[in-house]
């Protein structure tokens, strides 16, 4: 200050407090955003889960029906359903995966993970099966399997204040 | 970067190095036997009054108020007779630094076991790396803010464990990395990497030189040498433009608050304040509010840059933490 005249003096800090303002008003902006974009995380990740359940429940529902049709009488066709099956819910393990859930819903993932995976054990098991008997005759464990999968689906639909699910199996 | 950053200070100064100028007084006033740190082994360690112009220009009060605190801080602590309050609270912030190696120990012990170094090194070395620039670089802007400058070799010692960081990293990608064209495509296969890699080459000299022989031997190049700091932050801020982009950071997932995590923005929001407060009309004002006995004016204003500024560190930590820990467990994610 002292190193500059009486009339640049004045001149360098309002150059300095405007300078200063300016960036705090973009600072505070800014922050004052971040707030509700903060608040609407627990909504997104909601929403990341809906993005992965969704197809995977598409596709899960047609290859359901069309396995209820062809175990009766097409073993091929049958294993090609159950194949679809596996690969897609496979798929629906690994982007659930890469979802990072707060600290309520994480564990309840892992499980959900879990009891997907016992589900896909025994339809990899049926497809090693060679007559539609045998084929069926694992059918009421994949039941069991599933019911242990639709009540994590539940649990942790419910954790991502998502409704429960209706015509799905995620 | 200021005269106060990187002046060669030598003690016992004859006399002031600005004769005729306006720190006479308190150079007499506070002659070197005075000096809170005589036996500092770095410049960074002084911070005689005649090294900060602007700050003697503060009325005596506010001078005292602000000497209280380093003088203070130069005390023999009653807990530890044995050490200075100031010496005790620089070995515990320096501690920090060497956070990111204890995080990736486990990945180089294993030899890179479970792909954990391949995976995430990066995220834990680079992240680190950049944590230690980025307050390495902040401690100027915060003595201009507070006027206290115990802190003050925290600078140096962020600013050659970035460095060190840095070397580590780009070692260790490569060697470690999934990128095609053997170690030259690891280190410069894409744009990002050839960043990455000029930074930690430009940040070689000035590691080498950080230190009081070569500030004595190399005079007035010592600075000019130093201000290539300048050069690495703007090629840290491309290199992060360039791996991040716009896009929020991993995709569509993550954890609900992909912009928070996105490098890019981090860099950006810490870097206002760190620039804004490194611009002399700026530093004016401030020095000029605090001479005044108007501080408040001067935390009130910068109050929201600070917000930002934690606001993005704290995802910076959250991402060393985060990667870090999954190192340690040997739980890379599944990228």
């Amino acid at each position: 200050m002292s190193a500059l005249s009486g009339a640049q003096a004045p001149q360098r800090n309002i150059t300095g407090l405007l300078l200063i303002a300016m960036g705090s008003v973009v600072a505070a902006v800014l922050v004052i955003l971040a707030v509700p974009y903060y608040a609407g995380s627990s909504a997104r990740i909601a929403g990341l889960y809906t993005n992965v359940a969704g197809p995977a429940d598409r596709i899960l529902a047609a290859d359901i029906q069309a396995y209820t049709v062809n175990r009766l009488r097409n073993l091929a066709a049958a294993k090609s359903d159950l194949s679809n099956e596996v690969q897609a819910e496979t798929a629906f393990d690994s982007q659930l995966g890469t979802i990072t859930f707060p600290p309520a819903p994480d564990p309840h993932a892992d499980q959900l993970t879990t009891a997907d995976a016992k589900r896909i054990k025994l339809i990899k098991l049926q497809l090693q099966v060679k007559s539609l008997r045998k084929l069926r005759a694992l059918d009421s464990q994949v039941q069991a399997a599933s019911a242990a999968v639709d009540a994590q689906v539940k649990i942790m639909r419910a954790d991502l204040g998502l409704p429960a699910v209706s015509g799905g199996l995620y | 970067m200021s005269q106060r950053d990187t002046i060669q200070e030598q003690y016992p100064y004859p006399e002031s190095p600005y004769p005729g100028g306006p720190y006479q007084g308190a150079y007499q006033e506070a002659p070197y036997q005075d000096a809170p740190y005589p036996q500092a082994p770095y410049a960074d360690d002084d911070y005689q009054e005649a090294f900060y112009p602007e700050y003697d220009e503060e009325q005596p009060r506010q001078k005292a108020k602000r000497r209280s605190v380093d003088a203070w801080m130069a005390q023999k602590s009653t807990t530890l007779p044995r050490f200075k309050r100031r010496s005790i609270a620089l070995f515990f912030l320096r501690l920090p630094a060497f956070v990111p190696w204890f995080f990736i120990l486990r990945g180089w012990l294993s030899l890179n076991a479970k792909d954990v170094l391949t995976l995430s090194e990066a995220d834990v070395l680079g992240t680190g790396g950049e944590a230690a620039f980025l307050i390495a670089v902040s401690i100027t802007p915060l003595i201009t803010l507070t006027g206290a400058r115990w802190y003050a070799p925290l600078r140096r010692w962020y600013g050659i464990f970035f460095a060190l960081i840095g070397i580590s990293d780009g070692t260790t990608a490569a060697i470690t990395t999934s990128f095609s064209g053997g170690v030259f495509g690891r280190l410069a296969g894409h744009t990002f990497l050839v960043t990455g890699f000029l930074i930690v080459l430009i940040a070689v000299p000035i590691l080498l030189t950080a230190n009081t022989p070569a500030q004595r031997k190399l005079g007035t190049y010592w600075k000019k040498l130093q201000k290539l700091t300048y050069l690495i932050w703007g090629m840290v801020v491309l290199h992060l433009a360039l791996l991040d982009g716009f896009h929020p950071f991993d995709g569509p997932q993550g954890d609900g608050d992909p912009v928070f995590h996105q490098r890019f923005y981090q860099i950006l929001a810490i870097s206002l304040p760190l620039v804004l407060l490194r611009l002399p009309p700026v530093r004016s004002w401030i020095t000029d509010k605090r001479a005044a006995g108007q501080q408040w004016k001067v935390w009130c204003t910068v109050a929201p840059m600070a917000a930002l500024y934690l606001l993005a560190f704290a995802f910076i930590i959250n991402e060393e933490i985060f990667t870090g820990l999954q190192i340690m467990t040997l739980n890379p994610p599944a990228n």
